[in-house]
């Protein structure tokens, strides 16, 4: 993998995760489970509505401001949970069951695909 | 009470972070191993003529510096954050919180975002305690 595709101009939550996702893309342990990944993720901060989809297909990675229609996941919650997540302070599954990060689609996608959001 | 932005509005921010136990907590690891500094570049409008730029240096949960400078060219800032003085207003006066300004891309914020994600309680006190003086405004 290369670098991150940036379609259009990244909100301010793209620009926040954008540079997590760069430094990544330069650890192949990390890539190594999103290597073979192909669909997407919707995450979206729910105080402000703010949202990027995260593309995978294969080898390649695209971030994008916005929701898009139909993605393989999505989330919902605030900017301190993904903080937390991001950092490694918090296990997503039991941010899950606390009710902090709120989920749909294909969990199992999810959880590998949210790991490009981790800075520790 | 103190203008925003000049030197004194500077300095009431120096003393209420040094006074928070909230930003003394979560900032114990702030600035260890990287520059904890930050440049605030605040551009023209709302009653701001020209652009201001104000200098924060913290480290372990204290407050070193807090000033105002005449442009940013002599930084080098661990991290910069640039907004208009209407959106920098808004969080000044407690009326929207700083993240989320920078979540909706009203501010901007560069810098090292794992070092952010890591010390976010630190972000939110250091943010929180901006709002928690009173102040006068320009444009008002």
């Amino acid at each position: 993998m290369d670098k991150i595709h940036i379609i259009g101009e990244l909100n301010g939550l793209g620009a926040t995760l954008l540079p997590i996702m760069e430094q990544n893309m330069d650890n192949p342990d990390r890539m190594k489970k999103l290597r073979w990944i192909s669909g997407s993720l919707v995450a979206t901060e729910k105080n402000t509505g703010v949202a990027i989809t995260i593309i995978f297909e294969k080898g390649s990675i695209s971030l994008k401001d916005g929701p898009v229609e139909n993605p393989s996941a999505a989330l919902w919650t605030d900017f301190d949970t993904v903080a937390a997540y991001s950092c490694g302070e918090l296990n997503p599954i039991k941010g899950v069951i606390q009710g902090r990060i709120k989920v749909r689609g294909n969990i199992l996608k999810l959880l590998k695909m949210v790991t490009i959001m981790r800075s520790d | 009470m103190a203008l925003y932005p000049s030197q004194e509005w500077c300095d009431k921010w120096k003393d209420a972070l040094n006074n928070d136990p909230a930003v003394a907590e979560s900032g114990k690891n702030w600035g260890v191993g990287f520059k904890g500094s930050l440049v605030f570049e605040v551009s023209p409008g709302s009653g701001l003529e020209k652009t201001h730029y104000i200098f924060l240096d913290a480290k372990e949960g204290k407050c070193l510096e807090s000033k105002m400078m005449d442009d940013a060219v002599s930084l080098d800032p661990g991290f910069y954050v640039t907004g208009s003085y209407g959106d920098f207003k808004l969080v000044v006066k407690g009326e929207k919180d700083f993240i989320e300004m920078v979540v909706r891309g009203a501010l901007k914020l560069k810098g090292d975002m794992g070092k952010i994600m890591r010390n976010a309680k630190f972000v939110r006190a250091v943010a929180n305690s901006i709002s928690s003086f009173p102040n006068e405004y320009l444009g008002e």
